[in-house]
């Protein structure tokens, strides 16, 4: 009898140290983030529905917007990224059919399937997904010369927008109705600018390079 | 031979004599005994799982309360944690009416509890066993990018065919190697019906 609880003792005392160890590690917080995540995410959103092969051609801004802390409507300087967002949608079967200068706006709608806007979001420190959405400085259909505003058919992830980030907003025109036009793409890469600031750096237009290459239903002859 | 020589072979050889006469578990038709073993469990994941995590090693553990019924035959509870991850420069995260790519961890974890029943071939010191297992698979998938973590944590049905080996090397205590095909039912976000292969080695007393 004492030799089988001395054996029971010593046989729990190996597994005991092991048996803890294992509930430790059992219990382990699945809060843990893992590895340091640092770079560029890309984020493109798609109207549910949308059939871009009904759509030929596309208006697109001359000059991208500027989304800054000040609220005041503002461009930036950054003809090769509106050329690679240009080159990207001609690749896809799209035609160019109007430049729209943002200084002189059409007074009557633009002859266009798609609007594209290319904004450049600089808040000063991170800011809801949404942020940009209301803010005075952010291009209205009237750049186009539509009234209403924009409508965003889906729910937008959690994403912070940072300064630096680039937005690009393609909507249909085609189909506007009086409450405004529905944006049927955005591309959306927060911090893509962060460098030296400028959006014709190589880190954005490698943004627009995967935004397209991610978003392969974006064509012309896509149903 | 030296004399040290002569010594470990003698303690090798009074070892394999011990281990032989060793009764394994569930040995005599008249025994109502009962097994519980800890082990670690390693796994590699197959199917849908690896396309999520890939093949990177994994870590886990594994419990086991097994009850001699027949000769041969116990039935008992098993229970199971795993732990897959990877990392990835370059990848995607798909949602509802969007699509990310960026630089990616994803990660996933299951516990599971199942019903098992085990057969052992042979009596002795070394029984390999067969068995089946049956229960619940309680996973949690996590995918990671920078600002943004998408989490899926989900119920399903899980059964297990298994195979592995009981040694012992002393009387009432045990090596415990055992294979596992795991197939679970849970409908995560990005996949479903995962599927895995863990490989568990510890202790057995019983």
């Amino acid at each position: 009898m004492r030799q089988g609880l001395a054996m029971g003792i010593r046989t729990w005392g190996t597994l005991l140290p092991v048996g803890l160890a294992a509930l430790a590690q059992a219990c382990a917080s699945d809060v843990t983030t893992g590895p340091d995540l640092v770079g560029v995410p890309v984020i493109t959103y798609r109207a549910p529905g949308a059939a871009f092969s009904s759509f030929g051609s596309f208006a697109i801004v001359s000059r991208p917007a500027r989304i800054d802390a000040s609220g005041a409507p503002a461009t930036v300087d950054a003809p090769g990224l509106v050329a690679a967002v240009a080159a990207h949608l001609e690749a896809r079967g799209f035609q160019q059919a109007v430049v729209v200068d943002p200084a002189a706006p059409p007074a009557a709608p633009v002859a266009a399937d798609l609007s594209v806007s290319i904004v450049a979001l600089d808040p000063p420190q991170p800011q809801d997904p949404t942020s940009w959405i209301g803010d005075p400085a952010h291009p209205a259909p009237s750049l186009f010369g539509y009234a209403g505003s924009w409508g965003y058919p889906w729910t937008w992830a959690p994403l912070a927008v940072l300064p630096g980030t680039l937005l690009v907003e393609v909507a249909d025109l085609a189909g506007a109705g009086t409450g405004g036009p529905v944006v049927v793409w955005v591309l959306l890469a927060p911090g893509a600018a962060t460098g030296g600031g400028s959006y014709d750096a190589a880190g954005v237009l490698e943004a627009v390079d995967r935004g397209f290459t991610q978003s392969s239903y974006l064509s012309a002859g896509t149903p | 031979m030296s004399r040290i020589g002569r010594l470990a072979s003698l303690a090798v050889l009074l070892g394999a004599a011990s281990a032989a006469r060793a009764e394994g578990f569930a040995e005599a038709s008249y025994q109502s005994g009962r097994l519980i073993s800890v082990a670690w469990e390693a796994g590699r994941p197959l199917g849908n799982l690896r396309d999520f995590t890939g093949a990177t090693t994994a870590w886990g553990t594994h419990f086991d309360l097994r009850l001699a019924v027949a000769r041969r035959l116990s039935v008992g509870l098993a229970a199971s944690w795993s732990w897959y991850s990877r990392s990835l420069s370059a990848g995607t995260i798909e949602l509802p009416a969007a699509t990310l790519t960026g630089p990616v961890y994803r990660r996933a974890q299951f516990l599971t509890l199942r019903a098992a029943a085990h057969w052992y071939l042979t009596g002795g010191a070394v029984q390999p066993f067969v068995g089946l297992g049956a229960g619940g698979a309680w996973g949690d998938t996590l995918q990671e990018a920078p600002g943004l973590a998408v989490r899926s944590r989900r119920y399903g049905v899980g059964v297990d065919p298994e195979g592995g080996l009981l040694v012992t090397f002393r009387p009432g205590v045990a090596l415990f190697l055992q294979a596992r095909y795991q197939l679970a039912s849970n409908r995560f976000t990005p996949f479903r019906n995962p599927t895995w292969l863990a490989l568990d080695a510890g202790l057995a007393v019983y």
